[in-house]
């Protein structure tokens, strides 16, 4: 499947015509909110979507996601990986949609939320909305903080509690990033998240 | 796989619960909703002068709020063609052979004067708009236990109705709540004492049995320090073409240590309008359990709700939805995290066949309030045909940074490759799918009392009509 980087745009409406991977890098500060959507409208595609960003101090992001099945034997995986620093926020509406004849639809979204900082907020709305039979769809979300053990491990090695986080988010975000197939968007992504 | 010759577990509702008698109230209010109506719900029941003020208010408010805008579909409700307040028979009784040979004779068919006599505690009947019959343990009298009806409540033990009454849910809460708040009528009041537990439980049955009925009961429980008790209710009504509504007010006071579990298994006929409003205050370190099944009615939108205010409280929803031609479940639970190591669980499940619709609809709170929350929310859905539907509309909002919140949420049809495994072992199909429907609200009727986990086991078994292969 080969990868593509979303420009950062407030209304992101795609049809997809072949099998793609479409990642998004939120830039970490305040933005308008952002819409990104798939609808399925060609038989047989299989699509995913990779968002990620790191809230930096203060800032907030708003973004609502939607996967829409118009035609059957479509596939669809949405990812939003978030981390949040000091006083940063999350706002995050990610729908599924199935149409009445869009059998064998298969879609599933996935959030993960992980809290690095004190005074955040994350506000998580994962919806379906599902007319027709003989489909699959889930999804799941969490929220949680950085594992107090993983980084009195890595203290216990020599890193400073500091560079132990930073380990931690890194690999929150590698687990996603290493999915992209296409290197130089993979490598985009990697550094997207970074800063 | 012919899933549409699914057969409907509802199909026997007509004759099993659907039955109606003929009317012969002792009272009845005239049809539609005013401000005289409700003086005269006041007025019949005798009551003390705040709470008629109390129903006034509630009506105001009533009057300025907007029907929902989200949710099922309310715009077919005509809330001028309904009667806020048939009142059955003179009083309450306290034998089964003094109730009216008409009441007497429904009960007697839903069974209710057997299942007191075999595994209950305590026994609320309600007929329209009153509680008909009433009954408990005298060992559990002795204990303090109070098992009355809201209105005896109101006249027997006027100080703690007044100062637990309207408190977790204010009658401006919501559209339905203010209807209630302003027409309520019969409904049970609990009170366990400190640390008394009542090990059988106590049971409610509401009956709608007047055509265009409007049932409004009132409930108010209230859990001690250290106590436990389970409430039972259960709710049906005769199949009628004009539309009934019911909506209650349910209010529990978990006081700290103690665990109140309540149960409801509602069966409404496919004609009544279930707007329910259900919610809990749970102090420190007690534990509210909602087992909720929504089998009946036309269209129910009901989320139990905890209200986590004490540290370490914890509340569980585990919440059944059924859905079959034109029946609407718009259900789900909330829980609010207020106090520092609160955890609660939902667990919801849901079907819907023959053009029904389920929705989950749900919220996590975690207040800044409240460190160290968990939450976990598992809702799944089986759809068994293309002309049903199903939605999730879960909310988790999260002002802490240190809480752990976790949700799941899948939607399937019954897998042919768990339907051909079964058959290849020598299953039917309709045993097969029989068999993965009941492991999929396994989860829920295990924590039903035996006798309703067998009634809604057998309810939800689905049958084929004409074998396959």
């Amino acid at each position: 499947m080969k990868s593509l980087l979303l420009e950062q745009n407030k209304n992101i409406s795609i049809s997809p015509v072949e099998d793609t991977q479409y990642v998004y890098v939120l830039p970490g500060v305040s933005t308008e909110p952002t819409n990104l959507e798939l609808n399925f409208e060609k038989e047989g595609v299989t699509c995913e979507i990779i968002v990620l960003g790191k809230m930096h101090e203060g800032q907030s992001v708003e973004l609502t996601t939607i996967s829409r099945h118009l035609v059957p034997n479509t596939s669809c995986v949405t990812n939003y990986y978030v981390a949040l620093e000091d006083g940063s926020s999350s706002n995050y509406v990610g729908k599924i949609i199935i149409a009445k004849k869009a059998f064998q639809t298969n879609s599933y979204l996935n959030n993960k939320t992980l809290v690095i900082g004190e005074g955040t907020k994350n506000i998580t709305r994962p919806i379906l909305e599902i007319e027709a039979d003989d489909v699959k769809a889930s999804h799941g979300a969490t929220t949680g903080r950085v594992r107090g053990d993983d980084i009195y491990y890595l203290t216990s090695r020599g890193l400073t509690k500091k560079e132990a986080e930073e380990l931690v988010v890194e690999g929150f975000f590698e687990s996603m990033v290493e999915k992209i197939e296409t290197g130089d968007v993979r490598e985009k992504a990697r550094a997207g998240v970074k800063s | 796989m012919k899933n549409n010759q699914l057969k409907d577990i509802r199909e026997t509702y007509a004759t099993k619960f659907g039955f109606n008698m003929p009317e012969a109230p002792f009272s009845k209010a005239q049809m539609g909703l005013s401000e005289d109506v409700v003086r005269e719900i006041s007025k019949n029941k005798g009551e003390p002068e705040w709470m008629l003020e109390y129903r006034l208010k509630a009506y105001e408010a009533f009057k300025q709020k907007p029907m929902p805008s989200w949710g099922a579909d309310l715009s077919h409700i005509d809330l001028q063609n309904i009667y806020y307040y048939i009142k059955p028979t003179g009083a309450e009784k306290r034998t089964w052979e003094d109730v009216p040979e008409n009441i007497k004779t429904t009960f007697d068919r839903l069974g209710v004067p057997q299942a007191e006599r075999e595994y209950l505690s305590g026994v609320k009947a309600q007929y329209d708009s009153e509680v008909v019959y009433s009954s408990l343990m005298d060992e559990l009298e002795e204990e303090g236990v109070i098992f009355l009806s809201t209105d005896e409540a109101l006249r027997k033990h006027p100080e703690i109705f007044k100062e637990y009454f309207g408190k977790v849910i204010p009658y401006a809460d919501n559209k339905f709540s203010a209807l209630n708040s302003a027409v309520w009528s019969g409904g049970s009041f609990v009170y366990i004492p400190k640390g008394v537990s009542v090990k059988r439980p106590l049971q409610a049955y509401f009956r709608i049995n007047a055509q265009n009925m409007g049932q409004f009961e009132r409930t108010l429980i209230i859990a001690e320090e250290g106590s436990f008790a389970h409430y039972v209710e259960g709710c049906t009504a005769p199949v009628y073409s004009s539309d009934s509504l019911h909506a209650a007010v349910v209010e529990v006071i978990v006081k700290p240590g103690a665990r109140f579990r309540y149960t409801t298994i509602q069966n409404w006929s496919d004609n009544v309008y279930n707007l329910v409003t259900k919610r809990a205050r749970v102090e420190k370190d007690a534990v509210m359990e909602w087992v909720d099944g929504n089998l009946g009615s036309k269209v129910t939108m009901k989320y139990p709700s905890c209200y986590l205010i004490g540290e370490g409280a914890r509340g569980e929803v585990l919440s059944i939805a059924y859905a079959s031609k034109g029946q609407h479940q718009d259900a789900g639970a909330k829980m609010i995290h207020a106090a520092p190591n609160t955890s609660s669980s939902i667990v919801s499940k849901s079907v819907s066949l023959r053009g029904g619709r389920t929705s989950y609809r749900g919220l996590v709170d975690v207040a800044l309030s409240a460190p160290n929350a968990r939450a976990r929310v598992e809702c799944d859905a089986l759809i068994l045909d293309s002309i049903s539907a199903t939605d999730t509309f879960p909310t988790m909002r999260i002002n802490e940074s240190s809480a752990n919140v976790e949700h799941e949420a899948t939607v399937s049809k019954i897998g042919e490759e768990k339907l051909f495994y079964l058959m290849s072992r020598g299953l039917t199909e309709s045993e097969a799918m029989g068999l993965i429907v009941s492991g999929f609200i396994e989860p829920i009727v295990r924590e039903l009392p035996m006798e309703y986990a067998v009634e809604l086991n057998r309810l939800i078994e689905l049958e084929m009509e004409g074998s396959v292969g």
